[in-house]
């Protein structure tokens, strides 16, 4: 199908968009349009729409735009919360995430920890301290080193958490 | 300053500070959006419900879009440009209602979709007008090119610039949907004229 327009098309689309069409307008445009087909479909299209437009008009609603802008202004506010937490958010659920898997690591790797723990306490110069099971690591001196250990990881996660986020909003 | 002298007395006005720039960080004030939705609206609210053939979807769509439009949009870039910003969110917001409901890219649309429904608001408002039906024969991508050229008077460029489309693809679309639009008004006309 031939889709280049008329060469009287602009011409004919000014003086139908300013309502010129067709009294105001010059024997010769009137004259192309008889025997112009793009032209007359033009005409025909433009006529039919603006037409339409002006009837749709009077029953077109018109709501308040006070409303609008409260409600806005509230999605806006929401937003800029949703922003701000956003960050504590994900650092909450990736620390929470690396505490779990530093949890499950300990439980799953009981012995190299134990005797990882064990080197700690003899570089911290404590004496008689003898990890034979689970419950000698969180009862009496060395529980504390079992806390200052998972405090660590929570901590790391926590920034691990921060940074993926900041890295995610950069992209 | 040291952390010390940081007291709640001095944090607090600072806090509502901030809560006030959130308030009127919006693109323009109320004021201003009075004027711009006062200018707007109706074109939007008619290009809505012409293009989709539903006034209460047209209203919820119009709403949506002026919300979209405040948070978003930056009035020091002219009325222009924020008529066709927010022509173009509505535009974004119908394609989006049509994909949930087809799944499927609006020029693959059938002709009438989405239009012939049961709610026919657009046939209650003009029952005595042709181009209700033959409107109903067009696409969606159809009546929106057409509605934004011949209604609204948007140059190609700019519908380009409202739908996402290419200024050429534009023009060879309209120059079609134009054809087609001409001819089922002509047949509607002779159809009316054997009537009377």
């Amino acid at each position: 199908m031939r889709w280049h327009s008329c060469a009287q098309e602009k011409e004919l689309e000014a003086a139908l968009r300013e309502g010129r069409w067709p009294r105001a307008c010059g024997p010769r445009l009137r004259a192309h349009v008889d025997v112009c087909r793009d032209c007359q479909d033009l005409v025909l299209v433009t006529e039919a729409m603006q037409e339409a437009r002006l009837q749709t008009e009077q029953v077109a609603p018109f709501g308040s735009p006070g409303s609008l802008w409260w409600r806005a202004q509230r999605r806006h506010r929401n937003e800029a919360i949703e922003r701000m937490t956003k960050p504590v958010a994900v650092a909450e659920k990736v620390g929470l995430l690396g505490m779990l898997v530093a949890f499950c690591v300990a439980v799953w790797q009981w012995g190299p920890l134990a005797d990882w723990l064990n080197f700690f306490q003899d570089l911290l110069g404590s004496s008689a301290f003898q990890l034979d099971g689970l419950w000698t690591a969180f009862s009496g001196t060395s529980a504390w080193v079992v806390v200052v250990m998972f405090a660590t990881l929570g901590t790391l996660g926590f920034i691990a958490g921060f940074a993926v986020y900041l890295l995610r909003e950069e992209n | 300053m040291k952390l010390s002298d940081i007291t709640w007395q001095g944090t607090i006005p600072q806090v509502d500070a901030v809560d006030s720039a959130e308030t009127s960080g919006l693109s323009m004030d109320d004021q201003t959006f009075e004027g711009f939705y006062q200018r707007t609206a109706r074109s939007l609210w008619i290009y809505l419900v012409r293009v989709s053939g539903n006034a209460a979807l047209a209203d919820d769509l119009l709403q949506e879009s002026y919300l979209r439009f405040l948070c978003a949009a930056h009035w020091n870039e002219g009325d222009v440009a924020c008529r066709r910003y927010l022509f173009r969110i509505a535009t974004n917001l119908l394609r989006d209602h049509w994909r949930r409901k087809a799944s499927t890219s609006l020029e693959e649309l059938p002709e009438g979709a989405f239009l012939a429904g049961d709610n026919r608001d657009v046939d209650r408002i003009e029952s005595q007008m042709l181009l209700a039906p033959a409107f109903e024969r067009m696409s969606p991508r159809e009546r929106q090119l057409l509605w934004l050229a011949y209604a609204e008077g948007a140059t190609h460029r700019e519908i380009a610039q409202i739908t996402g489309l290419r200024t050429a693809g534009v023009r060879i679309v309209l120059f079609r949907a134009r054809r087609k639009l001409a001819r089922l008004l002509r047949q509607r006309i002779a159809v009316a004229g054997c009537n009377l």
